[in-house]
């Protein structure tokens, strides 16, 4: 059986990098999490990974999470902690969600030199990728740090509301797939979740176009 | 069966999947391999294989014959939007247009060492084609609820295996076209037919990831984890898999690999064989209007790389493997018994040129790599390509300006 790690935040590129890691054969044995305690990453993208508490109840995958304090060099010393558990674990395999950030990509690689990196979005069209996300994920915008995106906090991206994205993101100037952290994104439910999540929730105002959302609640729920 | 004697007359190497011979003889007698050995001298016919390697006649696990009508149209599209298009011209290939679509394909499969092709089409006309033309087919007619009534399918069904039931060169199998074209209860209907006639059924599956996540969207499930509790497996000869989970490739026991067709159609899939190997896998090129070829040995190489490719590891694959799926495995999913240059097996041979330098430790990666030249093919012991008299292919120019001009 092969093995592999996804790299995880919950949000729409880490879930659909865990989705092509399962219907591509892989047996995907753990959801790795970096927590970082710096809102704003060099290496990671940082949305709710307070909820890597809930993937595990809510994937069915065993979840590991290492924590970093943000700093840029440290971000780097966690990935080394995670290729040695990866090692440990006899993992080839790594799955990320990475779609443009050279930054990311090269960093990666030079450190899991030794592994295959699968980074199935890596270049791909953002505009077909959304439409399709729109499809098969219930995907909410759990912050937005862009002119244009400040009707989209707390939003779900569906077939609905898609096209319109799109839309906006041409006459802003956004990426309608956020690869310039213009937003973060937090999948609610998907085809490989064993439940799916709900959200009791406030939207709270930082500056003119940054916007989060303020979690009061959480459910785990089963599938209808 | 031919009767001629044809002697293969100092063959410089002779390969199949278990062994490598140097310097021999192949004598062909009624269609059979009769004798392997030197300085054999009962012959009707020789043929010079000095400087030459023969191999076992190839066998197309998968393709759509007539389809090679429609090479080059609509050639950068994906799948789903590529077959609506492709179902709109497909109305024009019907009577005497399918059986010029089927033998100016087999016409050209047979002048690239192929013997014999798993098909889903049009089956009668094709059939009466490769009757003609001496090519081994698997086909019957295809359960498609898009287009017919089961019961429409099933008695074509019926009517075909009855004729067949006992040829020599065609072999009836039930096609079904996919989960997405195929309603539930049609696709077990399809697996009941094959299981009371005691042929194998013939489908494509998760060959897209739209195709995986609408059927997870109705069902709950994965498409071939759905259907083991439903339908016996085992029969299916199951086509592309690049979008299937680590927990489903146990139900898989037979499986063809289109590389070409499937980065052409850009389906993103990953066919990961490391979790396939206790299956048979056959390569299929698909049909000549998403590869666009029809040619195993450009199917063998562009495979191997994506095998090595995909898993960031150049011996993910080795070219004796898909060597062996273009060879033996084909024979092995179509019931023939060949694939192997060995005494009393079929004579199913192609005799190849390689490129220089050919030697003993390099021929199976100068086969797969390095694109032979097909100079013979036999089948069933007659020479039905012969790099000297090749056949003409213009007969079919009329028929394809008919389709282009609708």
């Amino acid at each position: 059986m092969c093995l592999a790690a996804v790299m995880f935040t919950g949000g729409k590129d880490s879930t659909f990098a865990l989705h092509t890691a399962l219907l591509h054969g892989f047996e995907v044995k753990y959801l790795i999490v970096i927590r970082s305690k710096e809102k704003y990453s060099w290496m990671f993208h940082t949305p709710f990974t307070n909820f890597a508490n809930f993937f595990e109840e809510l994937i069915g995958i065993k979840t590991v999470v290492f924590e970093t304090s943000g700093e840029k060099e440290e971000e780097l010393k966690v990935l080394e902690e995670v290729k040695k558990f990866l090692e440990k674990e006899k993992i080839k395999h790594i799955f990320v969600g990475a779609i443009r950030s050279d930054y990311q990509r090269i960093r990666f690689n030079k450190i899991f030199s030794n592994f295959t990196v699968h980074a199935p979005l890596w270049h791909k069209d953002q505009e077909s990728y959304m439409r399709e996300i729109s499809k098969i994920f219930k995907t909410m915008i759990i912050s937005v740090s862009a002119d244009g995106l400040q009707n989209w906090i707390g939003k779900i991206i569906d077939e609905s509301n898609v096209e319109k994205l799109i839309a906006a993101a041409k006459k802003y100037g956004f990426n309608p797939a956020f690869e310039g952290g213009e937003a973060e994104t937090l999948v609610l439910n998907a085809p490989f979740y064993k439940k799916k999540l709900s959200l009791d929730f406030e939207i709270k105002k930082l500056s003119d176009y940054n916007y989060e959302i303020e979690v009061r609640g959480v459910k785990i729920e089963d599938k209808s | 069966m031919s009767k001629l004697r044809i002697n293969l007359r100092n063959c410089s190497f002779v390969v199949d999947h278990k062994k490598i011979r140097e310097d021999v003889d192949v004598l062909i007698e009624d269609g059979e391999i009769s004798e392997i050995g030197k300085h054999l001298s009962k012959d009707d016919r020789v043929i010079d294989c000095k400087g030459k390697v023969v191999i076992p006649g190839l066998i197309n696990a998968h393709t759509h014959t007539p389809m090679v009508l429609l090479r080059g149209y609509e050639d950068d599209r994906e799948l789903h939007e590529w077959l609506k298009r492709m179902w709109k011209k497909e109305k024009y290939i019907k009577g005497e247009i399918t059986e010029i679509g089927a033998k100016l394909a087999i016409l050209e499969m047979q002048s690239n060492g192929i013997v014999g092709a798993i098909d889903m089409y049009t089956a009668f006309e094709v059939a009466k084609v490769a009757k003609k033309h001496n090519f081994f087919l698997m086909n019957g007619p295809a359960a498609i609820s898009l287009f017919r009534t089961f019961a429409e399918f099933e008695k074509k069904m019926k009517k075909f295996y009855k004729i067949y039931r006992n040829d020599g060169l065609i072999k009836p199998v039930v096609n079904v076209h996919s989960i997405y074209t195929v309603t539930e209860e049609d696709i077990v209907s399809a697996f009941e037919l094959a299981e009371e006639l005691k042929i194998p059924v013939h489908m494509h599956m998760s060959e897209t990831r739209k195709e995986v996540f609408d059927f997870m969207k109705e069902h709950g499930e994965t498409p071939i984890k759905y259907f083991s509790k439903k339908v016996n497996l085992k029969i299916a000869i199951l086509v592309h898999l690049g979008w299937i989970t680590n927990w489903e490739t146990k139900y898989v026991k037979k499986a063809v690999f289109c590389p070409s067709s499937n980065m052409k159609l850009a389906t993103g899939g990953f066919f990961p064989i490391d979790e396939l190997r206790h299956a048979i896998i056959g390569l299929g090129t698909d049909s000549a209007a998403s590869n666009n070829d029809l040619d195993l040995f450009t199917e063998m190489k562009i495979g191997a790389l994506k095998l090595k490719d995909q898993y960031w590891n150049a011996k993910a694959t080795t070219a004796k493997e898909l060597f062996k799926m273009a060879t033996i495995n084909g024979y092995k999913l179509m019931k023939i018994n060949g694939g192997i240059v060995e005494e009393g097996k079929i004579a199913n041979l192609a005799i190849v040129k390689t490129k220089k330098p050919t030697l003993r430790i390099n021929l199976y990666s100068n086969i797969v790599y390095s694109h032979p030249k097909v100079l013979y093919t036999i089948a069933n012991g007659k020479v039905v390509y012969n790099y000297k008299k090749p056949p003409k292919f213009d007969f079919a120019d009329k028929a394809i300006n008919k389709i282009y001009k609708k």
